[in-house]
């Protein structure tokens, strides 16, 4: 994907509210490299470039979230692009702190068995940032206390499915709440939902390749 | 059904529910009645806006089976199970939409409040238990909660809406997502005292709620 690709595709997801208007963190992982939105990108659309395996910043200012990122791609080495989600009731259910467990086979399948909330103050903190990989664990999202949801996938248009299905399963949770409940699908059936998409969708990749 | 003709119409139905809002990407699937022993539904895992006529796939109601090549819809069991038991329906539309899936996540029956209701959906919506996406148990379940009406939820999933034309299963989904909307705030307002139309006030609520602990 060139920059100017990836521009596009950020300035998509600002205009469906899945990215910040005012703070947009994305990145995708290219080789060696990590390309991330910088600090200013809402204002000047600038990019910065950042060597994976160093953390040295080869180009412009990034993004403060830059270190999360850079160690979620060092840790999970599967995942190509993250998207720090700004959906609104994503955004809800990041303010109320709690898990929020999938009442949509979709959440179950995609995202995985529940949306954990990792408390962090400061994002560029070492413990911040193990603390949001612990919670990411066998998940791609987790939410961040009052700011969103960090969503990974291998590519950017599925770390888009994965934050619009972790905004759906949001949703689903917050607003059952007002019909009375919504009904939690059972953990063991959550966990081999994920697993049998997992599975079928790398099998899928491997056979496009 | 002529079988190039039903190749247009679910071309057609899928762009139209996806403007809609109602379908999106790969989720959801659309079939119909060819004859009394098949139907034509969409592909597994293709987004509508890149389906093409010779995409869709024909599966026999009675075993399933269709000829090599493009696999059909996972769900598949579910429109066959509707062929099968309703004679006089010629379209399928099974939809992952919003409103209708919160009221499935709640496992909840959405009861008719006025006639516009009544006449295209029923005097009942009612919400099939719940079934791994997939299997026997979601089929079966979905269909007795459809009994002779046009919609039903499926719980924890979504819904599906059945039609004598695909117009008539369109304007099923398009009112269902209405109506359950309408069934959202209608509760909403009974638990909270609150009568709103938006889902800010919802959501606000929810924080409120929560965070002074109520599970
Ligand atoms: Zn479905």
């Amino acid at each position: 994907m060139t920059n100017t690709d990836f521009i596009n595709e950020i300035e998509k997801y600002m205009s469906k509210n899945i990215l910040s208007q005012k703070n947009p963190i994305a990145s995708i992982k290219n080789e060696d490299k990590i390309l991330i939105t910088s600090e200013s990108f809402a204002s000047d659309k600038s990019l910065a470039e950042i060597n994976l395996i160093s953390g040295e910043i080869l180009s412009g200012v990034p993004n403060k979230e830059y270190k999360l990122h850079l160690e979620i791609y060092k840790k999970r080495p599967k995942e190509s692009a993250i998207l720090h989600s700004a959906l609104e009731a994503t955004t809800t259910c990041s303010i109320v702190g709690k898990t929020v467990y999938p009442m949509l086979d979709d959440m179950a399948q995609i995202v995985g068995p529940s949306a954990k909330t990792a408390c962090i103050k400061t994002k560029t903190h070492q413990g911040c940032v193990k603390n949001i990989l612990k919670k990411m664990k066998g998940r791609q999202a987790a939410l961040i206390s009052e700011n969103g949801a960090i969503c990974c996938a291998s590519n950017l248009d599925d770390a888009s499915v994965v934050a619009i299905v972790l905004e759906k399963g949001c949703k689903t949770a917050v607003e059952s709440f007002a019909i009375g409940g919504g009904k939690k699908i059972n953990d063991l059936e959550c966990r081999l939902m994920h697993f049998v998409y997992t599975l079928k969708y790398s099998k899928q990749n491997e056979k496009n390749r | 059904m002529d079988i190039n003709l039903a190749r247009q119409t679910l071309l057609d139905a899928g762009i139209k529910l996806v403007n809609e809002g109602l379908v999106a990407r790969t989720w959801g699937n659309i079939s119909c009645r060819i004859d009394e022993n098949s139907f034509l539904i969409t592909p597994s895992g293709r987004s509508y806006d890149q389906l093409t006529l010779d995409d869709f796939v024909l599966v026999q109601i009675e075993d399933l089976s269709y000829p090599a090549g493009i696999k059909p819809s996972s769900e598949k069991g579910v429109h066959a199970e509707v062929y099968k038991n309703r004679p006089e329906v010629t379209a399928v539309i099974h939809t992952h939409q919003m409103n209708a899936s919160t009221c499935a996540a709640s496992r909840k029956d959405v009861p008719a409040t006025d006639q516009e209701f009544k006449k295209i959906l029923g005097d009942v919506v009612r919400c099939a238990g719940y079934g791994l996406p997939g299997t026997k148990k979601l089929k079966l379940a979905t269909s007795k909660a459809l009994g002779d009406s046009n919609a039903a939820l499926m719980a924890n999933h979504g819904a599906v809406c059945v039609g004598k034309t695909m117009d008539e299963a369109f304007l099923v989904a398009k009112t269902l997502e209405k109506k359950c909307e309408e069934f959202i705030f209608s509760e909403f307002a009974n638990i909270s005292g609150i009568k709103t139309n938006k889902i800010k006030n919802i959501h606000d609520f929810y924080i409120l709620k929560k965070k002074r602990g109520k599970k």
